[in-house]
């Protein structure tokens, strides 16, 4: 430890991090009676930050708002040395719930056993049914719309709303996925269509891209974090953490952090420190806590911290239509779901599946510029007659896929990037698999069928391929970079989240997914973190006394 | 490279600059008539810095000042500019797109050609139709699909897959 660190009091459970597990964990645990004190670089962002009441809206989500960290450099940030996509994040009260589109699907049973089907990817040491009740309570305390009854998925229990109003975009695009029979459903949000838990019922704004002012829309900011603090807990925002230290014995003590607004270093001494940063942060953080017990970075025997970083496969397709959609109104990313290719069919040429999510497109000036897909509208005489035909006659087809986990995709630490406060910063390597390309591609095939589905007039495919033909995706899932296993020599933690190599840190984010599934992750980050902090919560008299990590 | 030209000259080709990217029609107004160069100079001096807003009127200036042109000589030099230096060129469109139709004279032209659009997204948001359960709206009438159970996950032949004989890093 620092020498000259000021010396805070010990607590019970140190959290690193704000954002989806980071809050689950510190509701639990300071709910469970324990003393809890959570570390989070960034500040809170109040309702009024937000950008929806000015009329430069789209600009700020273009520049100070951009989910893109490398676009927005606020002082919170931290830099991300990368060639290979374009990282998004957030970093504040709520992590990267704050701005993200609160997509709510589920991971289905099988990508669970990614192992077994096929070997490529390796099985989880739980299965869908263990997370099962995790993902209920989740969805009580996000508060989650949607309707019961899709076939793709197991049975489920209730939501807690009605499901978010359609309009003409998803019914469009709904009647191009019945004329190819394939399947649908209203999207599951963590978007809220009715007044819920104290907040506000979703008014259809559109930018939810900027997060949501209202409360509509789950951010842990504030579902979470009242009810934490409410039970306890103590927040310190603006306390970028440094490096966690160990004893002799390999045991965490607690962690060095910078309060940034003092430019001051501190010591938080804890029981048991759990690390909940995504999966960028949270291997940067281990990496450059190495130590000459730890020369490789924390928890890393296995030389598996880092590593094995997913995205998923990601393209987009745009699709106009003749019959107006209104694309601007209403939640961005919550139309409809197909399903359809979800499951692994080796006769398409490629194992795993991905989904495609129909989405809106923001308002005037993006769809000037080509929306999500870059069919930018020509300068000039065209110019307007071009806004005329596709303004508000747009819909999107996202496409996500299930990218295998390659030990050479992987973040370690920059030798030449460091944040405002000297911390080395992340430098990630990432490429598609062949077979995700492949996927992909199918993937963009088929979008393009709904497009003919629906009598397209315009129709523009975004693989996210640069111009000198690489791949360049907005990576927005951060995953499998300490995945959990039950060999600790290929993963980080147990099925808790508890690394093996230093039994009181615990790992509680995306980092610990073994297969990133083809949906947006954060309902599944948000069970299993409340699973395993439920579960560290119950056995805690032993945790923070433990000098080995249980295999189970 | 640093142009020289006055801060009043900035503005005028600035102006024509945008008018030839957004000349405006029988609805719609042209860029510089609702001043969306003011925004363009405001947010170029603030992406790239101060000396690229000038630079990149000198560039326009090759040769023969930009506001000397007639109409389609200043589209071709655009279209040159497009060309040569496409980066900065993608600058300033974006810049410029973003600057014109968050002004209130362009949102109303959109008004006029029938859109429900806001100022800004809050504090009215929108309505829509609520969500209608009615089977063939927004429920599909003959629900599709299937998944498979935890317990029906067995082992695929995917010897077959050329995509995979390339991979290195088996798992299991």
């Amino acid at each position: 430890m620092a020498t000259n660190s000021l010396r805070h009091d010990p607590v019970d459970v140190l959290v690193i991090g704000s954002g989806m597990g980071g809050a689950v964990a510190t509701r639990v645990l300071a709910e469970a009676g324990l003393k809890v004190v959570c570390l989070e670089q960034g500040p809170w962002t109040r309702p009024e930050d937000h950008p929806h009441f000015s009329p430069d809206w789209e600009w700020l989500r273009a520049t100070s708002w951009s989910t893109a960290v490398n676009v927005r450099r606020l002082h919170q940030d931290y830099p991300i040395d990368t060639a290979d996509e374009q990282t998004l994040m957030w970093n504040g009260v709520g992590g990267s719930t704050t701005v993200y589109t609160a997509v709510w699907l589920r991971f289905r049973p099988s990508d669970f056993r990614k192992g077994t089907e096929h070997g490529f990817q390796p099985d989880w040491p739980i299965t869908y049914e263990d997370l099962e009740l995790f993902y209920e309570q989740n969805d009580r305390d996000c508060g989650v719309s949607g309707l019961l009854g899709d076939p793709t998925m197991p049975p489920r229990g209730s939501f807690q709303t009605r499901p978010l109003a359609q309009g003409a975009l998803t019914r469009v695009a709904a009647r191009g996925f019945d004329k190819l029979n394939w399947h649908w459903w209203p999207m599951p949000s963590a978007i809220i269509a009715e007044d819920y838990d104290g907040r506000l019922a979703c008014n259809y704004c559109g930018n939810c891209q900027s997060g949501c002012p209202r409360g509509s829309l789950c951010d842990v900011s504030m579902s979470h974090w009242p009810k934490a603090i409410a039970a306890g807990a103590e927040l310190r925002t603006n306390s970028r953490v440094e490096r966690i230290e160990t004893d002799g014995s390999g045991r965490a003590t607690g962690a060095v952090y910078i309060d940034r607004m003092t430019k001051t270093r501190h010591f938080q001494a804890a029981d048991v420190v759990i690390v909940a940063c995504n999966g960028i942060g949270t291997p940067r953080l281990l990496l450059n806590s190495s130590s000459p017990r730890f020369p490789d970075g924390l928890a890393n025997s296995s030389g598996t911290v880092g590593r094995h970083l997913m995205h998923h496969g990601l393209a987009l397709v745009e699709i106009w239509t003749e019959q107006p959609v209104e694309s601007h109104k209403g939640t961005h990313s919550i139309g409809i779901v197909s399903e359809e290719f979800a499951e692994t069919d080796p006769s398409r040429g490629f194992i795993n599946g991905f989904t495609m999510q129909v989405v809106r497109a923001n308002g005037a000036g993006y769809q000037a510029l080509g929306s999500h897909s870059r069919n930018v509208s020509p300068w000039g005489r065209e110019h307007h007659d071009w806004f005329r035909r596709h303004f508000g006659n747009v819909f999107g087809v996202f496409l996500m896929g299930d990218d295998l986990p390659l030990p050479q995709n992987r973040v370690t630490l920059s030798e030449s990037l460091t944040d405002d406060d000297g911390i080395p910063a992340p430098q990630i390597s990432y490429r598609l698999h062949p077979n995700d390309r492949k996927m992909m591609d199918f993937a963009i095939e088929r979008a393009k069928d709904l497009a003919r589905a629906v009598d397209s007039f315009d129709v523009k495919v975004n693989d996210y391929t640069t111009a000198d033909g690489n791949y360049f995706p907005p990576s927005w899932h951060l995953l499998g970079t300490c995945r959990m296993g039950v060999d600790p020599s290929e993963s980080v933690t147990n099925q808790w989240g508890q690394t093996w190599d230093v039994p009181n840190l615990y790992i509680m984010d995306g980092s610990l997914l073994p297969t990133g599934a083809a949906v947006n992750p954060t309902s599944t980050i948000g069970a299993l973190a409340l699973r395993n902090a439920t579960h560290l919560g119950d056995t805690f008299a032993e945790a923070r006394r433990a000098t080995r990590t249980a295999a189970s | 490279m640093t142009s020289h030209v006055s801060p009043p000259a900035v503005a005028a080709t600035l102006s024509a600059f945008i008018d030839v990217l957004l000349p405006g029609d029988d609805a719609f107004p042209p860029a510089s008539a609702v001043g969306a160069h003011g925004l363009v100079a405001d947010r170029v001096r603030n992406l790239l810095g101060g000396e690229a807003l000038a630079d990149f009127v000198g560039l326009l200036d090759d040769g023969q000042p930009f506001l000397d042109r007639p109409p389609h000589e200043r589209v071709e030099v655009v279209r040159r500019l497009e060309r040569n230096v496409p980066d900065h060129f993608d600058v300033f469109r974006t810049v410029a797109y973003y600057a014109y139709y968050q002004n209130p004279v362009v949102i109303a032209a959109i008004r006029v050609l029938g859109h429900d659009y806001n100022d800004a997204p809050q504090p009215r948001g929108y309505v829509l139709p609520p969500f209608d359960p009615t089977p063939g709206v927004d429920v599909p009438v003959v629900p599709r699909g299937w998944y498979k159970r935890t317990e029906d996950v067995v082992r695929l032949d995917v010897s077959g897959l050329s995509v995979l004989r390339q991979d290195q890093v088996k798992e299991a």
